[in-house]
């Protein structure tokens, strides 16, 4: 008989030695996963990226609080290795080998320390609890991006606030690499609360007896002392005596042993090593605390105190500091307003700070509430208004802080030596509208502003709006690239910088329609294309007449290359300004067409044409959707050569019926799959039911024998599988091979066309999408987007048809060219309210008939249209303005003429929201001008 | 009771069950249709695996099969090592004590045999567990080794007394006073020690001098039985398996095992992925000494704080990408398990594992990781967690490989002896009607 070895005690030994760990690390090292080695790899190179120092980061600001009271301007800061290496004057040439900052505009001021918070505060169930650590409870992996964003790096925790004796206050940091160089000081005070608060909540304990007897009753839980001021001082003076009299590191207090503490931190602050955070509000508390610490010989500051100012002076001459908050909290209304009774009862004022500090005290500014932690610049400045002067409140919240921590020699204030924990301002730090830019905490960088640029605003002496009006010393505000406001008393948002330009002359960007720019052909000549080709992708953006085009004025290009046919090209609006991101403002801003004859079959050539088009765009129903198109390719088609044509197409949708082999005989499954087929080679999409992902693949068909590899991702693994498959009677039948596991899995199946499955309303939405007709889509911008239809008329016949059928009928956009002179001759009526834009090319804007000159613009202006003016040339599109100038001299009304080459160009082609005038809302292309923009003389 | 009463009681309890219950045979073969061996090695078909004494004997393709010996056919079956549960606290009568300091405890006491958790346990192929007390401790006692069959806890029990159990979840108190509250305890514990040992050298002065009639002076009788076991763990003689409920424990269970010199396997729970540069940090400062063992919930729901957006995380894929190894735990059938919610998913080993390879670990590293590695942390990477000869033959057959859909438990084994069979699964014939499709 076998006894089971696994009951001889001797095992019970074996668990207990050693645990050789090595072959664990060995198992993971050999892996042939890449994944491992390279996360190896990356743990070494972080190794060496600690030892590593820091890159040098150069600083050149323009004005810089130190924190001290001392204001500097234009000097240089360099931090090295997370500190502040060197502060001087910002002069001489900049080093090569060092990153650069240019804040020369810009305000640095030390980071914020906030000396009190409860982010980590925990009252515990004992009335002395010394051994609390606020630490201890502070979570390090907690992101503090709102705290951050207001430049507070430095925050002093609480331990609690409710119990006599609550604990050891911390200093921590609010960003860092590691919470060891987070943290500031493990224990930088003992807090002990002299409060009202303190004497309300004191908890009881319950000591239960293991068994009850006569001699020990269970007794009820017992109060702990110190309810009453006369009862906490003495517990704290016992507390405190017990520690003096004590062994160094022994273990004190009484009670359970939960409830006792070591006395270590109590002897360290009766050595005066570790101060006493005394938080107080009644005057006699104060004066009480102040007597028994300076008996027992610790050093002491006071945390928030409301009558503090009664004691002014013995706080003065005893030179301990005071933490005070304000009591006003910035956008609660409720708070801290001035009554008689709050007056009678010296109830916390704003003006505490400013007489505590005239009479000598150092003070250190706090706000009232763990919510206004990221007010603490504003709490600061309202302690200001109040009295306090400007630089000691700042350094209330810096470097004043920073010594009643304990923390100064790190944090505090911009010297040599220190760690480099900097707020970038937009302006003066208590100036409402400076905004926080930019935190850095150890040289490192913990928050910057998401508004990339800083809002600016030009006052002009002069601003055309484009579309026809002017203003008088106004000014525009630009943010974020786009016009937030246009006006004489225009709102500047915080941190703008207003740049002044009393003669200057600030019109919209020039828009050159109808141009070549950028069009070339590598033989030189200028482009012609269908309607097919999506213009805008076909742009050179470095094409060096941009940047001509943008020196002359001219921010906006309608881009279109040369054609004739009746359905012509796109037209695709891009920017000059070809560094901006926003290149290309919209692909298809207008398409072009031609149209030869007018009367009632011009008209009918263009409905058929949209009819045509807006059944393609918005399929009424869908019937109307399956109409024949005619010049569509159809996909489905095989566009190979004939010679290794396949005898069949089996591309499109199929559905294979297999049998899953599994328990209970198997199930039996439809596995729809779709394939494409370009000649042999077949495309396969297949679905399997009930797994996530599609298996994709790609095979060949070849003598009716389909053999396609499939492959499915799923995160970072790779499943395999594999379809055969006969081909005959229009059915494939085969087996699909799944290499998902161990083993491979075999499903025969035999398919047929058709999903199978009824098919989902869904579904065929997508079969329309893949009919993608490029010779219609540009329409999908005539009809949602309002592009406009650019028509080149032959004559006068097929401007009216034009018109009628467009404007009339179709309720479209308009914009007309050709036939200026007939135009000119005969004038046409337009339809009421219907703004058509009539392109006319600069040679055209005037002629000279029997001696006299015809000014074309103003007769066609005249008879209603928006007249734009355009080159339509591929070089000197950049003198566009000139020409314009040119068509003024010639008598064109120099507001149309300006509005010709903004507003009314960008409200032709649909673009009015965003160029063309200077309005709230449009992009920010603005050209600022010498003089009058029809001033030859004037610069740009 | 004293370990060696019981463990005779046990014998003969043992000795009875086994002669009525089993045929004396030594020798067993399973055919196995595919055999998984582990990390590393090559899938095989169709295989005989020779068990002699509950050893594996042999894995080959042609042996002959012994004319004594039993066969198990696995001829269709995926035949892959049982699963290993390094962590647990599942089939107690209790998990804790109210007192937070009791290393006094065996939780062998609390072990039910009959709890539900056992039987689940052996559905879903999970051949050994260390089960310890919860995690609402301080120093909570010491764990039991043991395979989820047996009537009495000393016939389930492989270790009496394995692993102690330390908790750092705040369960009275701040994170502060918890760290302070077991300080005191080893404090407490060595204080003792040292007046002991000074007793000890008083009397040895004293009997030199002929001061004292007391003939013997035995250290180990004088101390306090319910100090002992927290001694015997502070002189590294039993590992620790620590219990770190967050990240912002995580460099405070470091300080503690750095300051005590504890033998100690990290439980991570919660969010302590967030804390994985630590970890990898204290691996480097200690290497070949970093044991971790993840939570069983791995799938975290993270917050922006700003933008309020959610990203799922994966621990164990985080501890991976950092090459950190590790081992994954499932909870108790109740749910309990560091206050983890009680989705009965969470029980699965292959869940575990599932969810790992979903989110990007490779499935050997996954498996391994439930597997042999947990062996490794119980100190029997030489028995269990692989199949290889001369390894115990704890090993579990499958519908299909593991992360197949269809894939269950069919049989498991625990040295060569069937311990769940799912055609004979009561559970399953109430649930389904019928007995269920086998071998």
């Amino acid at each position: 008989m076998q006894i089971p070895r696994f009951h001889l005690p001797v095992l019970a030994l074996v668990l207990t030695t050693g645990l050789g760990l090595a072959p664990s690390h060995a198992l993971f090292g050999q892996g042939s996963a890449s994944g491992q080695d390279s996360a190896s790899g990356q743990g070494s190179a972080q190794e060496q990226g600690k030892t590593e120092p820091q890159k040098d980061l150069l600083l050149r600001v323009g004005r810089l609080h130190v924190g001290n009271g001392q204001v500097l301007s234009k000097v240089r800061v360099l931090i090295q290795n997370g500190k502040i290496a060197k502060i001087g004057k910002d002069e001489g040439p900049l080093p090569e080998d060092t990153e650069v900052l240019d804040l020369s505009r810009k305000t640095l001021i030390p980071g914020l320390v906030s000396a009190y918070s409860e982010l980590s505060a925990r009252d515990v169930s004992y009335n002395v609890a010394p051994d609390e650590m606020a630490i201890d409870n502070f979570d390090w992996f907690r992101k503090h991006p709102t705290l951050l964003r207001s430049g507070l790096t430095t925050i002093y925790l609480a331990p609690g606030k409710a119990r006599l004796v609550s604990g050891q206050g911390s200093v921590v940091k609010l960003f860092g690499k590691d919470p060891s160089t987070r943290k500031l000081a493990n224990s930088a005070c003992l807090q002990v609360n002299l409060t009202d608060a303190a004497r309300r909540s004191v908890p009881a304990i319950f000591e239960p007896v293991p068994t009850p007897n006569n001699e020990s009753p269970l007794l009820p839980s017992r109060r702990q002392r110190g309810s009453s001021r006369a009862s906490q001082l003495e517990v704290l003076r016992k507390a405190f005596l017990e520690a003096k009299e004590g062994p160094a590191g022994g273990i004190g207090g009484d009670g359970p042993s939960e409830a006792r503490y070591y006395l270590t931190s109590l002897q360290e602050a009766l050595e005066g090593k570790l101060p006493i955070r005394l938080a107080t509000s009644k005057a006699d508390d104060i004066l009480h605390g102040m007597e028994l610490f300076a008996d027992l010989g610790a050093s002491l500051y006071l945390d928030r105190p409301t009558q503090a100012p009664l004691l002014a002076k013995e706080l003065a001459e005893k030179q301990i500091p005071v933490v005070l908050s304000v009591p006003m909290r910035p956008s609660v209304p409720a708070a801290g307003d001035y009554d008689k009774l709050a007056q009678e009862n010296l109830q916390l004022g704003p003006d505490h700070a400013g007489t505590l500090a005239l009479a000598g005290v150092k003070v250190v500014l706090v706000p009232q509430n763990d919510a206004d932690l990221d007010k603490l610049r504003l709490v600061a400045g309202i302690a200001a208004r109040y009295g306090l002067d400007r630089q000691k409140a700042l350094s209330a919240i810096t470097l004043e802080a920073a010594r009643v921590l304990g923390v100064a020699d790190r944090v505090g204030s911009i010297e040599v030596g220190k760690d480099a924990d900097l707020v970038v301002l937009t302006g003066e730090p208590f100036d409402a509208r400076s905004r926080v830019e930019r935190v850095l905490v150890d040289g490192a960088l913990a928050w910057k502003s998401k508004t990339t640029q800083s809002p600016f605003a030009i006052r002009a002496g002069r601003v055309l709006l484009g579309n026809g009006e002017e203003m008088r010393n106004a000014i525009v505000v630009v943010q974020n690239g786009r016009i937030t406001d246009v006006g004489p008393y225009a709102e500047l948002p915080p941190g703008t910088e207003l740049r002044e330009f009393p003669d200057g002359v600030l019109v919209p960007g020039f828009i050159a329609p109808a141009t070549l720019l950028g069009l070339h052909s590598d033989s030189g000549g200028t482009v012609s294309a269908n309607t097919t080709i999506d213009v805008a992708s076909h742009l050179t953006a470095k094409d060096p007449a941009f940047r001509t085009a943008l020196e002359n004025g001219i921010t906006s290009l309608f881009v279109t290359p040369a054609s004739n046919s009746t359905v012509g090209a796109r037209i695709a609006a891009v920017k000059t300004d070809c560094s901006g991101k926003a290149f290309v403002t919209q692909p298809v801003a207008g398409l072009r067409m031609s149209l030869a004859g007018g009367g009632s079959k011009g008209i009918a050539q263009i409905q058929a044409i949209l009819k045509k088009a807006r059944a393609y765009v918005n399929p009424p129903k869908p019937k109307a959707a399956k109409k024949p198109e005619p010049k569509k390719p159809t996909p489905k088609k095989p566009t190979t050569t004939k010679s290794d044509a396949p005898t069949v197409d089996i591309s499109g949708k199929w559905t294979a019926a297999a049998t899953m082999a599994g328990p209970g005989g198997g199930r039996k499954i439809q596995i729809p799959f779709e394939m494409g087929q370009k000649g042999k080679e077949i495309t396969l999409d297949l679905r399997l039911p009930g797994f996530p992902v599609p298996l994709k693949g790609k095979g060949t068909f070849e003598k009716n024998k389909l053999k396609v590899a499939l492959v499915a991702k799923m995160g970072s693994r790779e499943m395999k599988a594999s379809v055969e498959a006969d081909y005959a009677d229009d059915k494939l039948t085969g087996k699909l091979t799944l290499n998902f596991g161990r083993r491979p899995q075999v499903i025969a199946f035999v398919a047929s066309r058709g999903s199978g499955v009824k098919p989902v309303a869904k579904e065929k939405k997508k079969v329309k999408k893949v009919k993608k007709d490029e010779k219609l889509e540009p329409f999908r911008a005539v009809f949602n987007q309002g592009a406009p239809l650019v028509v080149n008329c032959r004559n006068r016949d097929a401007v009216l048809a034009a018109v009628e059928a467009v404007v009339t009928k179709e309720k479209l956009r308009l914009v007309v060219q050709g036939a200026a002179r007939e135009l000119v001759k005969k004038p046409v009526t337009l339809p009421a309210g219907a703004k058509i834009g009539y392109l006319l090319r600069v040679t055209e804007t005037s002629y000279t008939e029997k001696g006299k000159v015809m000014d074309v613009a103003s007769a066609l202006a005249h008879q209603g249209f928006e007249v734009i003016l355009y080159a339509g040339v591929q070089k000197g599109t950049a003198h566009l303005p000139l020409h314009v100038a040119w068509s003024v001299a010639q008598g064109f009304d120099a507001r149309r003429a300006l509005a010709s080459l903004t507003s009314a160009a960008a409200a032709s082609f649909g673009l009015q929201k965003r160029i063309g005038s200077i309005a709230k809302g449009c992009d920010a292309d603005l050209v600022l001008l010498s003089g009058d923009p029809f001033d030859l003389t004037s610069q740009v | 009771m004293t370990t060696m009463t019981a463990k005779h009681i046990v014998f003969a309890g043992l000795t009875a069950l086994f002669a009525s219950a089993l045929p004396a045979q030594d020798l067993t073969v399973v055919k196995a249709g595919t055999l998984y061996q582990g990390r590393g090695k090559p899938l095989l078909k169709d295989v005989v695996i020779l068990i002699e004494n509950g050893k594996i004997k042999k894995i080959d393709k042609g042996t002959k099969i012994p004319w004594n010996a039993e066969v198990i056919d696995a001829s269709k079956s995926y035949v892959m090592p049982a699963w290993v549960l390094a962590h647990g606290s599942g089939g107690l009568d209790r998990e804790n004590e109210s007192i937070p300091v009791t290393p006094y405890l065996t939780i062998m006491d609390s072990v039910d045999p009959s709890s539900n958790y056992f039987e689940t346990a052996r559905r879903h192929g999970i051949a050994i567990l260390h089960i310890l007390p919860g995690n609402a401790t301080q120093v909570g006692g010491r764990g039991v080794l043991l395979k989820p069959s047996g009537r009495t806890p000393e016939d389930m029990a492989l270790v009496e007394k394995a692993g102690m159990k330390m908790s750092l979840q705040a369960t009275r108190g701040s994170r502060s006073q918890h760290l302070l509250q077991i300080e005191k305890a080893f404090k407490a514990a060595l204080d003792h020690r040292t007046e002991i040992l000074r007793q000890k050298a008083e009397w040895e002065e004293d009997k030199k001098n002929g001061a004292t009639t007391v003939e013997e002076f035995d250290v180990d009788k004088k101390i306090d039985k319910l100090k002992k076991p927290l001694l015997e763990m502070l002189d590294g003689k039993v590992p620790v398996y620590l219990y770190v409920p967050g990240a912002n424990d995580v460099a405070n269970a470091f300080s503690l095992i750095e300051k005590y010199k504890l033998k100690a396997v990290l439980v991570l729970g919660g969010d302590c992925y967030k804390a994985v540069d630590l970890v990898k940090r204290y691996g480097r400062r200690n290497p070949g000494k970093l044991r971790i063992i993840l939570g069983p919930k791995q799938e975290v729901v993270e917050k922006d704080p700003v933008t309020q957006e959610e990203t799922l995380v994966c621990p164990a894929k985080v501890f991976f990408d950092a090459g950190l190894p590790f081992a994954l735990s499932s909870t108790s059938s109740s749910g309990r398990w560091g206050g983890s919610s009680g989705n009965p998913a969470l029980t699965m080993p292959w869940y575990q594992v599932g969810t790992c390879v979903r989110h990007g670990v490779p499935e050997d590293i996954a498996i391994a990781a439930f597997t042999e590695i947990p062996a490794m942390f119980l100190n029997r990477a030489k028995r269990f967690g692989r199949l290889e000869v001369g390894m115990d033959a704890t090993m579990q057959s499958l519908a299909a490989a593991p992360m197949e859909p269809e894939s269950k438990v069919r049989m498991l084994l625990f040295e060569g002896q069937i311990i769940y069979d799912r055609s004979k699964d009561p559970r399953v014939k109430q649930l389904t009607g019928k007995p269920t499709q086998t071998r």
